[in-house]
C-alpha cells in the first residue's frame, strides 16, 4: 500500500470515525438488545402503499457504504413500488437542521434520532414538544428491551425504534498487536506495567483524541466501568435521586485519577492533550498505537478502509471479575407527527423492525443486531468480548442517563484539563454535578 | 489634470430671470425629486428592518427565556443574565475575548502601519509586495484556520522545523498547551489581517501631501518627528477606522478558536462567540445563548463607541 494511499484512507477513516464517535458518545438511548423473532402487526396493513413515497432524514456517513441507504436500497428491491428519499445531513450540524424543519413543519416523514433526552438530536424533547409520533403497537415496541424503554417514552408513550447495537469499548488493531507480540492485559496493574514496555518501544497501548469530548468522555467512561458501574450498576439512579453526587463518589474520584496514572504510565501517545480523531485513525491505522476507546462499528469501519485486522475488547478492571464492557442502543429512528406519508412510513418501520432486516442493518452498520444472540451469531471481530455479549453481562452507556450534555461536556472536557495539568479530579467531578442540575 | 474652481470673477454672469415653460401636473410632480426618493427605499428599508432590527428584537426577547428551540417559550425574566455572570467559565471566556481583542487591535495595526510605510512610494517591488501581503485577507478565514492547526500540530510543520534547527526543547503540543494555543490563535488573526490595516493605511498615506512631508524635512525634521508632526494627523482617520474594524472583528472571533482548539484545552482559548455556540446550538440552551449574544453585543457596541471617541477627541 502506497504512503498517499494510505493517508487518503486513513483521512477518509477519521471523518467516518470522527461522525462516528461524535453520534455514538452524544447518544442518550440505549441498553440491551431485545428484538423478538418476530415483528409485531404492520400498523399499515392493507393500506395500498404502491407508488408510495417515504421521506427520511439521517446523518450523512463520511466513508463506506452507508446502512441508511444500503437498508432503504434493500427495502425498496423488495418493494419495488414503493420509493425511500434519503436526506443526508453533516453529523455536526444534523440536530440543529432538524430541530429547524420540524419548527418549520417541512421535516422528514422519518428522522434519525438517539434514546433520551441528553444531547440536541434526542427524541424525548422532540416528543415533548409534540413533534413525534407515537410507536405503541408497532414494530418499534420489539426492537426496545424492557430496561431501555424509558429513555424512549414520554409519559408512558413509545417513541423511537431502536437500530442496532453498539459496543463501546476498545477497538484494538489486533493485526499488529499480534505482529508485535503484545496481548491485552486481563487486569489494570498488568496493564500499566504493560504500558511502560510499549511505551519504552515508542508506541502506546491507547490513543486518544484529548481534544475531543466525545473520545475523552468515553475514555473515562471506559475507565469508570469497573470503578463505578460494576460495583453499583444502579449508580446513575442513585445520581437521579440525589442519594449520591460525582464529586463524592470514590469511584468517580478514582477514574480521574487513574487516567492521570495512566497518563504519566505512557499508556496513551504523545502528546495526548492535543490528539483528534486524526491521530486516533492514523494511531491506530498505522499501528503506533494498539486500541483506543471507540463505538465498536468504528472497527468495522476501519477494518474495512485500511485492510486490517480490528477487534473490540474490553479495558482490564480493576481484577478480572469487576471487568465491564457497555452495550446500547445509540441509534434509532422516529416518525413524525406531520408526516405527509405517515402510514408509508409505517410500513417502513415495521419492515425494518423485522429481526431479518435488523440483522442486514447491523451487518452494514457494523454494529451488532438487536434481539438474542449467540457466540456463534457475533462476526469475528466481537470474539474477545463474546461471552460478555452472549451473557448480557455489560452495562448501559452511562451519560446515556444523565440530565443533559453539558455533565458529558464537563466530563470530557475535565480530562482534557487533567492532562494539561489545568484542573484537579475534584474539579471535574464538581463541575459536573453543577452541569447535572441545569 | 487640475480643475480650476470657478470664481466669483470668472463664473458667467447669471441669466436674466426667465419664466418656466409651462408643465402638467404630473410632470411638476416627477420632477419634484425630494418626492419620490424616500419610498423609493421602502421595500428595501422593510427588508433591512425585518431581517436585522425585528430579528434581533426576537433574538433580544429569547434571551428572557428558557427557549430550547422547540415548542414554546416560557419568560423566566433575568435569570439568563444572572446566569451568564454567576458562571465562573463566563469569566474565563471574557477574559480571551478582551485579550485576544486588544493584543489583535495593537499588533495587527502596528503591523499594518509599518507595512504601509515601507510600501507607500519608494520601493519599486511595493504593487506586488501589496498584493502578496493583502492575499490572506481573501482566503476563507476557516481554510487558513485548518491549515494553522495542522502546522502547530504536535507531527506539524512548527514542530519539525524545530526539530530541523536544533530546538527539540522548544517543541510542543502548541493548541493542547494552555499558554501557547491563545498565541497561536492571535498568531493566525493578526497573519491574516494586516494586509487589511495596510490596505487602509495606505489609503491614508495617499492623503497625506508629499510637499508637507519634504517641507518638514528641509526645515530639519528627524524621521520620527515627520511621522508624528505630519503623518499621524494626517493618517488620523485611517486609524479611527482600523482601529474600529480590528477591534469588531477581534471582539467576535470565532472562525479561528472553533478551527483550531473548539475553545479548549479546557477552556483555554474560549471567547464569547465560541460559548454562544456551545450553549446554543450543541446544548439546546437557546435563550441562555440568546442572552449571551446579547451580552457580546452589548460588549462590541461600547467597545467600539469608546473606540470612536478616542479617535474623534485626537482628530
Amino acid at each position: 500500500m502506497s504512503t498517499r494511499n494510505s493517508f487518503a484512507r486513513t483521512g477518509v477513516a477519521a471523518f467516518a470515525l470522527a461522525a462516528t464517535v461524535t453520534l455514538a458518545a452524544c447518544s442518550s438511548g440505549t441498553s440491551d438488545p431485545a428484538a423478538s423473532e418476530s415483528s409485531a402487526p404492520a400498523a399499515s396493513e392493507g393500506v395500498d402503499l404502491a407508488g408510495s413515497t417515504v421521506t427520511m432524514t439521517v446523518p450523512v456517513t463520511e466513508s463506506g457504504d452507508s446502512p441508511y441507504v444500503l437498508i432503504s436500497d434493500a427495502y425498496m428491491a423488495e418493494f419495488p413500488d414503493r420509493t425511500i428519499e434519503l436526506q443526508e445531513l453533516p453529523g455536526d450540524s444534523y440536530a440543529q437542521s432538524v430541530r429547524t424543519q420540524l419548527q418549520a413543519g417541512n421535516a422528514s416523514d422519518i428522522i434519525y434520532v438517539t434514546p433520551g433526552g441528553g444531547n440536541p438530536q434526542a427524541l424525548q424533547p422532540f416528543a415533548a414538544s409534540g413533534f413525534l409520533a407515537p410507536l405503541d403497537g408497532t414494530g418499534a415496541e420489539d426492537t426496545i428491551p424492557d430496561s431501555s424503554r424509558s429513555l424512549f417514552e414520554v409519559d408512558g408513550v413509545l417513541y423511537g425504534q431502536g437500530l442496532d447495537l453498539t459496543v463501546v469499548s476498545a477497538v484494538v488493531n489486533a493485526g499488529v498487536m499480534a505482529e508485535d507480540g503484545v496481548e491485552m492485559p486481563a487486569t489494570y496493574d498488568e496493564m500499566l506495567g504493560l504500558c511502560g514496555d510499549i511505551a519504552a518501544d515508542g508506541k502506546s497501548l491507547f490513543v486518544v483524541a484529548g481534544t475531543a469530548v466525545p473520545n475523552t468522555g468515553l475514555t473515562s467512561m471506559a475507565v469508570a466501568a469497573s470503578r463505578v458501574y460494576a460495583p453499583e450498576p444502579d449508580w446513575n439512579d442513585k445520581r437521579a435521586a440525589g442519594e449520591v453526587t460525582f464529586a463524592e463518589s470514590e469511584g468517580w474520584l478514582d477514574t480521574l485519577n487513574a487516567l492521570i496514572e495512566m497518563n504519566d504510565s505512557g499508556c496513551f501517545q504523545e502528546g495526548v492533550e492535543g490528539g483528534d480523531f486524526g491521530t486516533i485513525t492514523v494511531g491506530l491505522g498505522q499501528g503506533t498505537s494498539y486500541a483506543a476507546f471507540i463505538p465498536s462499528g468504528a472497527a468495522f469501519q476501519l477494518a474495512t478502509e485500511t485492510g486490517g485486522t480490528f477487534t473490540v475488547d474490553a479495558m482490564p478492571g480493576l481484577t478480572e471479575d469487576t471487568t465491564l464492557i457497555y452495550a446500547s442502543i445509540n441509534n434509532a429512528l422516529a416518525l413524525t407527527a406531520d408526516a405527509e406519508n405517515a402510514e408509508a412510513a409505517q410500513a417502513f418501520l415495521d419492515w425494518l423492525a423485522q429481526s431479518e432486516n435488523l440483522v442486514t442493518y447491523a451487518n452494514d452498520s457494523g454494529n451488532l443486531p438487536l434481539g438474542p444472540i449467540t457466540a456463534d451469531d457475533l462476526p469475528e471481530a466481537y470474539q474477545p468480548v463474546a461471552q460478555y455479549i452472549v451473557d448480557q453481562n455489560y452495562a448501559v452507556l452511562p451519560n446515556q442517563a444523565w440530565t443533559n450534555g453539558e455533565v458529558y461536556n464537563a466530563l470530557g472536557m475535565g480530562v482534557q484539563g487533567l492532562f494539561t495539568g489545568q484542573t484537579t479530579p475534584e474539579d471535574v467531578l464538581a463541575a459536573m454535578d453543577a452541569a447535572w442540575d441545569k | 489634470m487640475t480643475i480650476k474652481k470657478p470664481t466669483a470673477e470668472s463664473a458667467p454672469p447669471a441669466a436674466p430671470h426667465q419664466p418656466r415653460p409651462a408643465e402638467s401636473r404630473a410632470q411638476r410632480r416627477f420632477h419634484a425629486g425630494d418626492y419620490g426618493s424616500w419610498w423609493w427605499a421602502l421595500p428595501a428599508l422593510a427588508m433591512v428592518f425585518c431581517i436585522h432590527y425585528l430579528a434581533t428584537a426576537f433574538g433580544g426577547y429569547y434571551s428572557f427565556t428558557d427557549w430550547n428551540g422547540l415548542g414554546p417559550a416560557t419568560w423566566v425574566g433575568i435569570d439568563n443574565f444572572v446566569a451568564i455572570f454567576n458562571d465562573p467559565q463566563m469569566a474565563g471566556a471574557v477574559r480571551n475575548t478582551l485579550v485576544i481583542a486588544i493584543v489583535f487591535v495593537v499588533v495587527a495595526n502596528v503591523i499594518g502601519l509599518l507595512f504601509a510605510l515601507a510600501l507607500n512610494r519608494t520601493l519599486k517591488s511595493r504593487y506586488l509586495l501589496r498584493v502578496l501581503l493583502f492575499a490572506p485577507v481573501v482566503l476563507s478565514s476557516l481554510a487558513v484556520s485548518y491549515v494553522f492547526r495542522f502546522i502547530f500540530a504536535q507531527e506539524g510543520a512548527l514542530n519539525a522545523l524545530l526539530e530541523a534547527v536544533g530546538l527539540e526543547s522548544w517543541q510542543r503540543t502548541w493548541l493542547a498547551d494552555p499558554t501557547w494555543a491563545i498565541v497561536a490563535i492571535m498568531t493566525v488573526l493578526i497573519w491574516q489581517n494586516v494586509g487589511l490595516t495596510m490596505v487602509i493605511y495606505l489609503a491614508g498615506l495617499a492623503t497625506v501631501p508629499q510637499e508637507q512631508e519634504e517641507a518638514a524635512a528641509v526645515d530639519g525634521a528627524s524621521m520620527w518627528q515627520r511621522f508624528r508632526h505630519v503623518v499621524m494627523p494626517g493618517i488620523q482617520p485611517a486609524v479611527a477606522i482600523a482601529t474600529t474594524l480590528t477591534l469588531v472583528n477581534g471582539l467576535r472571533v470565532f472562525d479561528q478558536v472553533m478551527a483550531m482548539t473548539g475553545g479548549g484545552p479546557f477552556g483555554a482559548t474560549d471567547t464569547l462567540a465560541t460559548v454562544v455556540y456551545r450553549e446554543t446550538f450543541a446544548f439546546g440552551r437557546f435563550g441562555y445563548g440568546a442572552a449571551l449574544s446579547l451580552t457580546l453585543t452589548f460588549f462590541v457596541v461600547v467597545a467600539a463607541g469608546f473606540q470612536l471617541y478616542i479617535t474623534r477627541r485626537k482628530h
